[in-house]
C-alpha cells in the first residue's frame, strides 16, 4: 500500500501552469571524456606552424599569450592540434639541433594550477595541490584575457574561481567536458594518451620540495614536477641529452610553486626553452606567446 | 474507539517487549559475559568498527553491540538467522545455550552437533521419528516435534548435509513427500506463527579444525555470519563467576510475570512478543531508497553501474549530464571491492534490512525505546556489515566502509538539495507530487513535474558515488515517466478520483500493467509503496 505523504511537504516540487516547462536537453552537454586527437611526432617536427605575438593592449600590457593562442586556434581550425609540453618536449628529443624547435622558445598548450583541495578530493581535506593540466583546459584565450581584465596573481598567473578549481579537482573543465586525472606514479607506469589532454596532480608539498633551477640528469629524471610536465618518461632521456647545457650538463626546470599563495586558486601556462632553459612555469602570462600548431593526422 | 483500543494494545505490546527483554537480560547477567563484538559510530559518517571482544571507553554517539545483543534481538526476527564462526571453547554454544535455555526451557529448543559420514547426525533429526516397518527403518516427519520448539541450535553446521540444513532454517522440511513447517503458533491470532529462532555455529574451516568445510555460498547467504570474538583475555577472571546454575527458565518467567502480571509460560506469551509483525513497517520509503541505490555503488563497478542506469535514461530521451570518471577515485573503489569474495545477491537485501533493524532494535533496547525504526545510519551499517562478511580474510575492512559513506553522503546529499522531508524518498516524493499535481491540472503537469524532479538531479556529479546514485534514481523516474507515457488514459483517469483514491487507482494500474515488463517492477515496485 502506498504511503502517503502529507502535501504541504512536497508541494515545491508540482509544477504549476504557466511555469516554464521542462526542457529536455537537444544536445549532449554530458561531461563526455574529451575527444583525444593525435598526430605524430614526425608532424610536429616537420610540420608544425608557429603562432608568435607581442601585442601589448591600449594600456601597454603585453597580451601575446592570449592573442597568440587565438590566432593558433583560428588559423588552423578545430581539427587542429595545439602542441602540449608533452609534445613539445617528445618533438625536440627527436628534432636535430637545427630544427625549428631548437632555434626559439615556445609557449605550450600546459598550465600549471594550484590552490587547496578543500574536500580532500584529491590529497587531503584543506591541503595544497598542483595539477598540471595539458591541451585545452581553464585558459582558454578568452579566459587568459578576464585574467588581464581581473588582475593577476602577484607572480603574474590567473586568478580562477573556487568553482573552476573545485571542478577541475572532479576532472571538469569549465567547457563541460571531463578529463582524466593522473598521478605521477601513473605517468611513470605510463599512459595512453600522453600527448592528449588530461592532467596530473601531486601535493604542493612533493612539488615545492624540488627546486627551482637546473638539475643533473639524475635530479631532472626523478623530479616529480618534470615528469608531471612531460607526460611520459619515453623521449625524456633523449630530450635531456640534447636540451642539457653544454658544459655544466644541467637542464632547468622553473617553478614560481615556493612563492605563491594557494588559497587563491590560480594557473599559469608554461614555456619550453630553446636550449638548457628547459621547462618553465616562471613565465608571466601577460607576456610575448609562441605557440605551434600541427594538423591532426598531419 | 476501535482506534483507542489499537492504540492500547499496541502499548501493552510494546510494554510485554520491555518487560521481556529486560527480564531475560536481567536473568543472563550472571550467566553470560558481555562480549563485545562491534561499535557503531555515529556522526557526519557513520562508522562500524569489529571490537572482537575488547570494548573502547563509551563515547558520545556511539553504541556498542555484544554477542548477546545480536542473539536477544534476533529472536524478533523470523528471517534472520545467525552463525557465528570461531574457535572451539570461546563460549558460541554457552551463550546461546543460555538464551535459549532461559526463554525456552529445556523441553522447548533442541541443540544438535551435525556430523558427516553415513552415520552422521541430520539436521532433521529434532523433527522428525524413525520407526522399523517390517524391519526396515522409516523416518517421517513428525507435525508435533515441528511446533514443539521455539529455538533450534545446529552446532559445526558446515558438517552437516547441506541440503537438510537449508530445508531446516527455510522452515519447511520434506521427507518422503510429506512436509513440516517449523514454527510455533502465536495464540490468539489464527492461522499466524512465528517462526523457529536458529543459531548456528562452526568452527573455522581452517588447519586447526581438520574436518570443518567451508560453508557453500548459498549456506553463507542463508545466513548472517559473525566471526565470535574470543573475549577471554580481555574479560579475565570476570568470567570465572559466570555459570549456568538453577532453572533460568523459570526464573525469567516468574520475573516477567510478577513485572507484568501475566501469567503463562512461553508458548502463550513469546510467540506474541516476538512476533516481528509488531515492529510494524520494515523500512521507511528513505531507507528503501537508499538501499536500492548504495548497492550499484558499493557493490558493484560503479562505472557498469552508472552505464546501466544511463542507457535506461537514454531510451526514455534524457541525457545524462554526468559520468563517472576514470580517475584514481574509481579505481580506489575497485580496489576496495577487490576484497569481496562474491557480489550481492538477492538474499543479501534482505539481509541488509533485517540487520539494519536489529542494529536499530538494539539501539532502541539501549535507549529505552524498544523500537526498531532503521534509519540511514542503520541502513549503512547492515550494509557495512554485510559487506565484511563477504570479504576475503585478512582484508581490511576501512576502505569498504568508506564506499558505504560515500554513499550515504551521497543520498543525503541529494535528498537534501532537492528537499524532500525526513523519512521519504526523493522517487516517491517526485511521483507523488506529480499525482497532486496531475490530479489538479491534468497530465501534462504531471509529467512536467516528474521532469522538473529529474532537472536538478541531471547535473554535474562531484563523485563517482554521486553520479552512480543519481543515474539510479534518474533512470527509476524515467521508466516512471515511460510507463505513465504508454499508459496516458489510465494514467489521466486515475488523476481524475478525489484525494488519496488517486495514489489508489494509481497503484491499481501499476498492479495491473507491471507485467508488461521486468523493468517496471524492478524499478517502479519501491516507488509505488
Amino acid at each position: 500500500m502506498t504511503r502517503i505523504i502529507p502535501r504541504e511537504l512536497i508541494k515545491h516540487l508540482e509544477w504549476i501552469p504557466g511555469q516554464q516547462p521542462p526542457q529536455r536537453p537537444a544536445v549532449n552537454p554530458t561531461p563526455q571524456p574529451v575527444q583525444q586527437r593525435t598526430a605524430s611526432i614526425d608532424a610536429l617536427v616537420n610540420g608544425g606552424r608557429e603562432f608568435f605575438s607581442e601585442q601589448k593592449d591600449s594600456n601597454g600590457n603585453y597580451i601575446g599569450v592570449a592573442v597568440a593562442l587565438q590566432e593558433a586556434y583560428d588559423q588552423m581550425g578545430s581539427d587542429a592540434i595545439i602542441a602540449t609540453m608533452p609534445y613539445l618536449v617528445a618533438g625536440k628529443a627527436q628534432a636535430e639541433k637545427s630544427n625549428y624547435l631548437w632555434q626559439k622558445w615556445f609557449t605550450a598548450l600546459s598550465e600549471e594550477n594550484a590552490g587547496i583541495d578543500k574536500n580532500g578530493k584529491l590529497v587531503g581535506r584543506g591541503q595544497p595541490v598542483v595539477l598540471t593540466l595539458h591541451g585545452r583546459g581553464i585558459l582558454t584565450p578568452e579566459r587568459i584575457r578576464q585574467a588581464y581584465s581581473e588582475g593577476l596573481t602577484p607572480q603574474n598567473a590567473a586568478k580562477f574561481t573556487d568553482d573552476e578549481f573545485d571542478n577541475l579537482l572532479n576532472g571538469v573543465l569549465p567547457s563541460g567536458e571531463s578529463i582524466n586525472l593522473y598521478t605521477v606514479d601513473d605517468i611513470k607506469r605510463g599512459i595512453s594518451d600522453p600527448f592528449g589532454r588530461y592532467a596530473v596532480w601531486m601535493p604542493a608539498e612533493t612539488a615545492k620540495s624540488k627546486s627551482s633551477g637546473h638539475h643533473s640528469k639524475s635530479d631532472f629524471m626523478n623530479n616529480e614536477l618534470v615528469i608531471a610536465r612531460v607526460g611520459t618518461l619515453e623521449h625524456l632521456d633523449a630530450y635531456f641529452e640534447k636540451a642539457r647545457h653544454s658544459s655544466n650538463h644541467n637542464l632547468g626546470n622553473w617553478h614560481r610553486l615556493g612563492e605563491i599563495d594557494f588559497t587563491q586558486p590560480q594557473g599559469r601556462v608554461l614555456f619550453v626553452g630553446d636550449t638548457s632553459d628547459g621547462l618553465s612555469g616562471i613565465n608571466y602570462l601577460n607576456s610575448n606567446g609562441r605557440f605551434v600548431g600541427v594538423r591532426k593526422n598531419a | 474507539m476501535v482506534i483507542l483500543k489499537m492504540a492500547t494494545k499496541k502499548l501493552e505490546q510494546k510494554e510485554m517487549r520491555k518487560h521481556f527483554i529486560r527480564t531475560l537480560y536481567d536473568t543472563l547477567e550472571g550467566v553470560v559475559s558481555p562480549t563485545p563484538y562491534l561499535e557503531i559510530s555515529e556522526g557526519d559518517n557513520v562508522d562500524v568498527r569489529f571490537l572482537n571482544g575488547k570494548a573502547r571507553l563509551p563515547t558520545p554517539n556511539t553504541t556498542e553491540v555484544t554477542v548477546l545483543d545480536i542473539d536477544i534481538a534476533s529472536l524478533f526476527f523470523d528471517d534472520f538467522h545467525i552463525l557465528y564462526e570461531g574457535v572451539t571453547g570461546v563460549g558460541k554454544t554457552y551463550t546461546s545455550d543460555a538464551l535459549f535455555n532461559a526463554v525456552f526451557g529445556p523441553d522447548g529448543h533442541y541443540t544438535i552437533r551435525l556430523s558427516g559420514g553415513v552415520l552422521g547426525s541430520s539436521a532433521l533429526e529434532p523433527f522428525t521419528t524413525t520407526t522399523l516397518e517390517n524391519g526396515v527403518p522409516k523416518t517421517r516427519i513428525d507435525h508435533e516435534k515441528c511446533k514443539k520448539y521455539g529455538a533450534l541450535f545446529i552446532d559445526e553446521i558446515n558438517r552437516g548435509d547441506s541440503q537438510e540444513v537449508f530445508q531446516v532454517v527455510d522452515g519447511v522440511v520434506h521427507v518422503n513427500g510429506d512436509t513440516g513447517y517449523l514454527r510455533v503458533p502465536i495464540p490468539g491470532q489464527e492461522g499466524k506463527y512465528k517462526g523457529l529462532a536458529i543459531i548456528a555455529a562452526m568452527n573455522p574451516a581452517d588447519a586447526q579444525h581438520s574436518a570443518a568445510l567451508e560453508l557453500d555460498i548459498a549456506g553463507e547467504n542463508r545466513f548472517l555470519k559473525f566471526r565470535f570474538p574470543n573475549g577471554v583475555s580481555e574479560a579475565g577472571s570476570s568470567q570465572l563467576e559466570k555459570r549456568l546454575s538453577g532453572d533460568l527458565h523459570d526464573r525469567m518467567w516468574s520475573e516477567f510475570a510478577r513485572k507484568t502480571g501475566l501469567k503463562g509460560g512461553w508458548r502463550d506469551h513469546y510467540p506474541v512478543i516476538a512476533d516481528p509483525e509488531q515492529l510494524g513497517e520494515s523500512l521507511s520509503g528513505e531507507t528503501r531508497e537508499f538501499l536500492d541505490v548504495a548497492l550499484g555503488y558499493v557493490g558493484y563497478d560503479p562505472k557498469e553501474t552508472y552505464g546501466r542506469n544511463a542507457e535506461l535514461m537514454q531510451m526514455g530521451g534524457v541525457q545524462p549530464h554526468f559520468s563517472v570518471r576514470d580517475d584514481n577515485d574509481y579505481r580506489k573503489i575497485l580496489q576496495a571491492q577487490g576484497t569481496l569474495k562474491h557480489g550481492f545477491v538477492r538474499r543479501d537485501l534482505r539481509k541488509i534490512r533485517d540487520l539494519s533493524r536489529l542494529l536499530s532494535f538494539i539501539k532502541g533496547v539501549k535507549s529505552g525505546t524498544f523500537d526498531a525504526n532503521a534509519s540511514l545510519n542503520d541502513v549503512a551499517a547492515g550494509i557495512g556489515i554485510v559487506l565484511e562478511s563477504k570479504t576475503v580474510t585478512g582484508t581490511d575492512y576501512g576502505a569498504l566502509m568508506t564506499l558505504v559513506n560515500d554513499a550515504r553522503s551521497a543520498y543525503n546529499e541529494m535528498h537534501r538539495q532537492t528537499n524532500i522531508p525526513e523519512g521519504y524518498g526523493l522517487r516517491q516524493a517526485v511521483w507523488q507530487a506529480a499525482v497532486h499535481a496531475g490530479a489538479e491540472h491534468g497530465f501534462d503537469a504531471y509529467l512536467n513535474t516528474l521532469r522538473e524532479g529529474m532537472a536538478p538531479l541531471n547535473t554535474q556529479a562531484a563523485s563517482a558515488a554521486q553520479a552512480t546514485i543519481r543515474s539510479r534514481v534518474l533512470a527509476d523516474l524515467v521508466v516512471l515517466e515511460h510507463f505513465s507515457k504508454v499508459h496516458e488514459s489510465d494514467v489521466t483517469a486515475a488523476l481524475k478520483a478525489k484525494g488519496n483514491d488517486t495514489f489508489k487507482g494509481f497503484g491499481e494500474l501499476y498492479q495491473s500493467k507491471k507485467g508488461q515488463s521486468s523493468i517496471y517492477e524492478h524499478r517502479l515496485e519501491s516507488i509505488m509503496r
